[in-house]
């Protein structure tokens, strides 16, 4: 029987969740009597990632074309591929709809951080100290933020025309987006899932 | 409790499959994980560094490489032993197989390591192997840390063959390439040699890097309660082992040892406390009327020296539904279906660095951006960069660059599993 790969035509044995010759998702095709998609309809392979990649919004995407769907589909519109019967199971996707402006920072220990903007257009980030008057917006103190080596004023998180961005306010031990050190007093773009690193503390940027 | 230290556990992406009339592929995740037990007492460390002190790593990185060991150095205790060889183009024991106890004196010691000469590191793993050797016992966590940044001239056989004698003596190779310009392909013989007692080979990028990573072998090693483990897999008539993936701690490609026509083996070598091993096994299984089956019987097998047990086992059955019901069929677990797109990009993107190799720029290519769609998929956005750029440069005809080259290599790896924070020797703010 087996399942025909939507992207390159490769025969996979039943089963099979990714295509052995390209890798391409294959858990939501493997409907043993669907129809299957003559190769010459096909378009041409494309393993050229595309946003739609990631942004599955409201109905199916077809795997084949990128084409959107609506949801009782069973065959894409734009190029007859045979459509996932349900959207792959719980496969962690990134949030679909670009933000309002809300996001949190969520800590190794999955405690969740609000990023309340409200009307601000930026939010401090740092450790809350009564004794140098430094009470910043977001305040890492409950935390971990003093053990990790977070500054008092540690960097900014601003909001601007739909993008979110981070600066570092020259902390003593730095602010690590992921993985790097950014250098301080430039905004850096902020996405969602980004690591940072402040001092030692490690957050996860997420939009809601 | 005090017996339930290695937790044992099967999951398979779908736990009912389709009554077919052909076979079929399934997917199995095997976790090896020691919980519990084991915490107060450790087992005591063997370990040897041995590094590059050539002429190339003057400047930042002989002054990080130095104060990471440092930093290794002062969290060892007096049970511990460490040895530490440094060679160029000769090599010279600078720390002789010793306890931890003047751990000031062993760190004088480190500030001496100065650069000079060239390349031979053939010479500094002998050296290390035969320190190592000195106080080898089952009843020890060893490994050998290797630490170059460049280019070892003509011994490059002699380093596998000592590569291979320590996987013999089930000792670890963990060999770091620092910047650019070090040999890859020996690194990875040198990790490949001793992958089934966890050896492997890493990039660092940055001199600033080589703390954390030494911490996390450290912490690795501090970490370690059961050792010598083995996963034997026993399948039913008609069921066949397909591929073998280790995805934890990192990714490789295990391969396998057939005991017999329907028993495979795959040492796992040392177990790490709450991390474990988790394997990822695909079966290819054979039609069946509905009903729930037996596919495997999963037996994992260990020691743990600290407590004199040797040989201890744990087995699971693998039980399937075949069923009629295709909506019931379909149901993949997440987690499972996770790994295995992990596994994915790390095959696609080692078939593209093969393939690119080889000399075939269009299949490496195509290879490259297809395992930048699962990157992407899986939220890995600067890797999936990284694979692109790597494809447009193969497409102009640049070819790929060194730095894209290896991040993909040793940064796929790691997709199951990001390296550890910093350690917690962090200098308070302001």
């Amino acid at each position: 029987m087996g399942i025909r790969c939507p992207q390159c035509g490769t025969e996979n044995i039943d089963g099979a969740l990714f295509c052995d010759e390209c890798g391409a998702e294959l858990s939501g095709v493997a409907v043993p009597q669907a129809p299957q998609v003559p190769k010459e309809e096909q378009a041409a392979p494309q393993g050229v990632p595309s946003a739609e990649v990631e942004q599955v919004a409201v109905g199916k995407v077809c795997q084949n074309c990128g084409h959107q769907n609506p949801q009782d589909a069973s065959f894409c519109e734009n190029c007859g591929a045979a459509l996932p019967e349900a959207p792959a199971a719980e496969v962690a996707q990134p949030p679909v709809a670009p933000p309002a402006v809300a996001a949190k920072l969520v800590t190794d220990e999955g405690v969740e951080i609000e990023l309340n903007f409200g009307t601000k257009s930026e939010l401090l980030i740092g450790r809350a100290d009564p004794v140098s008057r430094v009470f910043p917006d977001v305040d890492l103190t409950p935390h971990g933020g003093y053990e990790a080596g977070v500054s008092r004023k540690h960097c900014i998180i601003r909001y601007a025309n739909g993008q979110f961005t981070v600066e570092d306010l020259e902390s003593t031990n730095g602010t690590k987006l992921n993985g790097k050190f950014i250098q301080p007093k430039v905004p850096h773009q902020l996405n969602d899932g980004d690591e940072l690193v402040l001092g030692a503390l490690r957050l996860r940027f997420l939009l809601r | 409790m005090m017996e339930q230290v290695v937790k044992l556990q099967c999951t398979l992406a779908r736990d009912r499959v389709l009554a077919t009339q052909s076979p079929q592929l399934c997917y199995l995740l095997i976790e090896v994980i020691p919980v519990g037990a084991g915490e107060g007492e450790r087992m005591p460390l063997n370990l040897s560094f041995v590094l590059d002190r050539s002429g190339s790593m003057a400047g930042e990185k002989i002054e990080k490489l130095r104060e990471a060991v440092k930093l290794v150095i002062e969290q060892l205790e007096p049970s511990d032993i460490i040895s530490i060889v440094i060679f160029d183009d000769r090599a010279e024991v600078l720390v002789p197989s010793q306890h931890a106890t003047d751990i000031n004196g062993l760190k004088r010691l480190v500030d001496r390591i100065t650069d000079r000469g060239g390349t031979e590191m053939s010479k500094g793993m002998r050296l290390g192997l035969s320190e190592l050797r000195k106080n080898i016992s089952p009843a020890m966590v060893s490994r050998m840390v290797l630490l170059t940044d460049g280019q070892t001239f003509g011994d490059e056989d002699e380093c596998v063959r000592i590569a291979k004698e320590c996987q013999e003596l089930g000792i670890p190779v963990v060999a770091f390439g620092l910047g650019e310009d070090w040999n890859e392909e020996l690194l990875d013989e040198i990790a490949e040699a001793t992958k089934y007692s966890g050896g492997f080979s890493e990039f660092i990028s940055e001199p600033s890097q080589i703390l954390t990573h030494f911490q996390d072998v450290l912490r690795s090693m501090k970490g370690t309660v059961a050792k010598n483990a083995y996963l034997t897999l026993r399948l039913v008539q008609g069921v066949s082992p397909r591929q073998v993936w280790r995805v934890l701690p990192l990714i490789s490609n295990l391969g396998y040892q057939p005991l017999s026509d329907r028993d495979v083996q795959v040492s796992l070598g040392d177990l790490e406390r709450d991390i474990g091993q988790a394997v990822l096994v695909e079966l290819t299984i054979p039609p069946k009327p509905p009903g729930r089956y037996r596919l495997a019987q999963a037996e994992v097998s260990y020691d743990i020296p600290s407590k004199n047990v040797f040989g201890e086992k744990m087995r699971s059955d693998i039980i399937v539904e075949y069923t009629a019901d295709e909506a019931a069929a379909k149901q993949v677990n997440a987690r499972v279906m996770n790994f295995v797109e992990k596994a994915t990009a790390f095959r696609l993107q080692t078939q593209a660095l093969q393939a690119a190799k080889a000399g075939d720029y269009q299949r490496a290519t195509q290879l490259l951006r297809q395992s930048a769609t699962r990157l992407l998929n899986l939220g890995e956005r600067e890797l999936a960069t990284v694979a692109l750029e790597e494809a447009r440069r193969l497409e102009q005809g640049e070819g790929m660059s060194s730095t894209g080259t290896k991040r993909l290599r040793y940064e796929t790896q790691r997709l199951t599993r990001q390296l550890p924070r910093e350690g917690d020797e962090r200098s308070q703010s302001e």
